[in-house]
């Protein structure tokens, strides 16, 4: 018989060998999945940047409750100045912007663009406000609510029934006519329509016109936030004021005070604006203030903002929720009958911009 | 039972050397013509794939294209109607929509976005003077461009988008296509057993899927490689592979629908599209285990028949040789260099046993010759004493 010693090498070759004959072929066939990323964890707090009263407070009560995040409401008096903190470097979470701001916003890198797959709610919205000009596929904005600029009016007080935006100008109403100074743009718009000027006209000779018709009526007119108010209804319902540039909710809540506090539609053509939620891009709770949007788009939180709010709001799926006294309401949903002179508010060119930032300051300084 | 037979040789003896190089060799050959063979199936698997895939998204997007152009035609006819007879007659738009199932509402307007004209299946949506002068396809339409919106799901998740053309008067007609029938177009595209057919915008949101749940979820793939490749890709037409959202790989291809900014793309499991490398993987890799399994067990009795085993009676025969036992011969048949050397081992102890022989007979043959020279001097010895009892002459006549 043959002896041996026990070797283990040539063993091991022909085992590496087979190894890599039945497994290296069959690992060409697959790989591994990747593992998926971790979920941050949410903000406790948002800081919710908007007008003064401008969201019911149920609402965010709701939202804290049950999502366990405390809403930080920051009051801003107008866009501009909402738009200037922004630029500053000031951070909130969640801001309440007009569509006309919206491209100059992106354009400057001031908005975080929304992920859709956490606003599954955006289907609410009703489809004529998924693709608007000022943020198509609402990529940095969600519509929150829009509405009618026009005259809010003591309709009892009043010599001969107002029709349209110069009736302001009427020296019979010196002293007892109001605009919301913080909604320059607008008044400088509808000066414009006074004018018979489109309300977005960059033209200088135009603009110069409107001044001065502004700085005309400068010493009479009433600024509107020097009575601490949210809307024009009670100076109106007091006889205070007998025409206001105002809103739907400026004539609802007046109306109830006052049945003959009535809302017209300027015959020179109406104003029209919607109001966005966008979050900044500085904002370091990006996922919590889409959770919050989400939370708004839900059908029941919208109809519940727009019985209490008195805004149109283009979350169609809140229609049936809504109270039929306000979705029939033509104050607050218009027909298009009584649109066809309106005139939407739309972002202005840069140049555009200065000429407008030129013209108020001039009125502001103006005796 | 195999692993008694496959071990009855330690790697170090000459037999099992002889199987390890084999076993080497046989492993080798096989590993190099697996590869080959599995390279050479994939290389025209993934040729065959990547044609049937350009082809099937080809043929998906066409079928795409279709349907828009259907509803394009709609709205063009619309289009070239005088204002004035829609206003007038409406009714032909209702009649419009009733031919065309995918359109939900249709509406014609001018250049201001008055609306002159609308009807609608399920409710009025467009004709609104809030949105119309802001919307994008108002705007565009108004421009002389056709607007193709992408895909939203309504409350009620109906999916759907919005069309515009630019109307012979300067105007606009605008239209809300639902897209559930593209969804059935996209559900119903079959090619292979488990492809699947996703159409994608530019921005990469999906627009509609074989399984409708991932555009109702607003599921997209921008910021992937490959929807970064897709775009860079010569007329979109690309294919390679990825990692689909189920962490499934996927062989897929894409193709532009004509007439759009939508990209098809159709995938197919790995699993799927490499199937018959994969197959292929298994045989090799099966037929190879037989055969070396089988190979080695031949081999091996052979090597035990031919080498070992006459080389253990070899051993065995040269023990019993060296002990002494030249009589016994080694059993072997063979002609081969074992059966040579077992042949001169025999012969080595036929030639012992004969000069054994030999040696003995010479010194029985010395014994006897000194046995009789002993004799011999005996009988002078007894026959000198006998004639003379002088001591002298009895040595000096056993000397002579």
């Amino acid at each position: 018989m043959i002896l041996s010693t026990h070797s283990t090498s040539p063993k091991k070759f022909t085992r590496w060998l087979a190894a890599a004959l039945m497994l290296g072929l069959l690992a060409a066939c697959g790989a591994p999945p990747t593992p998926a990323t971790p979920t941050p964890p949410l903000a406790d707090e948002l800081t919710f940047y908007n007008w003064e009263g401008d969201m019911p407070q149920p609402v965010l009560d709701a939202f804290t409750a049950e999502y366990g995040i405390k809403i930080n409401y920051l009051v801003y008096e107008s866009q501009e100045e909402a738009i200037e903190n922004m630029k500053a470097g000031e951070v909130y979470d969640v801001i309440v912007m007009e569509s006309r701001f919206v491209p100059m916003l992106v354009q400057e890198n001031l908005l975080a663009e929304l992920d859709k797959r956490s606003l599954g709610n955006e289907k609410n919205l009703s489809a004529n406000f998924r693709e608007l000009a000022y943020d198509p596929g609402n990529r940095y904005s969600i519509p929150y609510n829009w509405g009618t600029t026009g005259l809010v009016v003591r309709s009892d007080l009043v010599a001969e029934p107002v029709t349209g935006w110069a009736d302001l100008w009427d020296p019979r109403y010196y002293g007892r006519t109001g605009i919301w100074m913080g909604q320059r743009r607008e008044v400088i718009s509808l000066t414009l329509k006074s004018l018979g000027y489109s309300a977005n006209s960059e033209v200088p000779a135009e603009l110069e016109a409107a001044l001065a018709r502004l700085i005309e009526i400068k010493p009479y007119i009433l600024t509107l936030e020097d009575f601490s108010l949210v809307n024009s209804a009670d100076i109106l319902a007091n006889g205070q004021a007998l025409i206001t540039m105002g809103y739907a909710s400026d004539y609802l809540y007046g109306h109830e005070q006052n049945p003959a506090i009535t809302y017209i539609l300027p015959a020179e053509g109406a104003l029209l604006w919607n109001d966005t939620f966008v979050i900044p891009s500085n904002s370091s709770n990006k996922a919590a203030a889409e959770l919050f949007l989400n939370f708004i788009l839900r059908a029941e939180v919208s109809a519940s903002i727009a019985n209490e709010n008195l805004y149109a709001t283009p979350n169609e799926a809140a229609y049936p929720l809504i109270d039929p006294e306000v979705l029939n309401n033509p104050v607050i949903y218009p027909p298009n009958e009584a649109l066809v002179k309106a005139e939407l508010v739309l972002p202005l060119t840069p140049q555009g911009q200065q000429l407008y930032d030129e013209i108020w300051e001039r009125f502001t300084n103006a005796p | 039972m195999p692993r008694r037979i496959l071990n009855f040789m330690p790697r170090s003896s000459l037999g099992g050397k002889v199987m390890s190089i084999l076993e080497t060799a046989l492993l080798f050959t096989m590993l190099v013509f697996s590869l080959s063979v599995f390279y050479f199936v994939n290389q025209a698997e993934s040729q065959a794939w990547r044609g049937r895939q350009s082809e099937a998204a080809r043929n998906a997007a066409g079928t795409v294209s279709a349907f828009i152009q259907r509803a394009r035609d709609s709205m063009l006819i619309v289009g070239a109607i005088e204002a004035g007879n829609l206003v007038s007659d409406p009714a032909e738009l209702n009649t419009l929509l009733k031919e065309n199932p995918a359109l939900l509402e249709i509406i014609l307007m001018d250049h201001d976005g008055h609306v002159y004209a609308s009807a609608f299946r399920d409710k009025s949506v467009l004709a609104n003077l809030i949105t119309i002068p802001q919307s994008q396809w108002f705007l565009k339409a108004r421009q002389g461009e056709t607007y193709l919106g992408d895909v939203q799901i309504s409350a009620d998740n109906l999916p759907y988008l919005i069309m515009a053309v630019p109307s012979s008067e300067r105007g606009v007609v605008a239209a809300r296509v639902e897209m559930s029938v593209l969804w059935d177009v996209v559900k119903n595209i079959r090619f292979g057993v488990s492809g699947e057919v996703v159409v994608i915008n530019h921005a990469g949101d999906i627009i509609a899927h074989t399984n409708p749940e991932f555009a109702l979820i607003r599921q997209g793939i921008l910021g992937r490689p490959e929807h970064d490749q897709i775009l860079t890709a010569a007329n979109h037409e690309w294919s390679g592979a990825y990692e689909n959202f189920n962490n499934q790989q996927m062989v897929a291809a894409s193709a532009i629908v004509p007439g759009t900014n939508w990209i098809v793309i159709t995938e197919l499991p790995n699993a799927e599209a490499f199937a018959n490398s994969r197959s292929a993987v298994i045989v090799l890799g099966i037929a190879s285990f037989i055969l070396v399994f089988t190979t080695r067990l031949i081999v091996a009795r052979s090597v035990r028949l031919t080498i070992a085993k006459p080389m253990e009676q070899l051993h065995d025969g040269a023990d019993r040789i060296g002990q002494g036992d030249l009589k016994h011969r080694i059993t072997s048949t063979g002609t081969d260099e074992i059966g040579r050397l077992a042949a001169a081992f025999n012969s080595m102890a036929a030639d012992l046993e004969k000069n054994q022989e030999n040696l003995q007979k010479a010194i029985a043959y010395e014994y006897e010759a000194q046995r009789a020279r002993e004799l011999d001097i005996l009988l002078k010895a007894s026959e000198a004493t006998s004639s003379s009892l002088d001591f002298d002459t009895v040595m000096h006549t056993l000397a002579a």
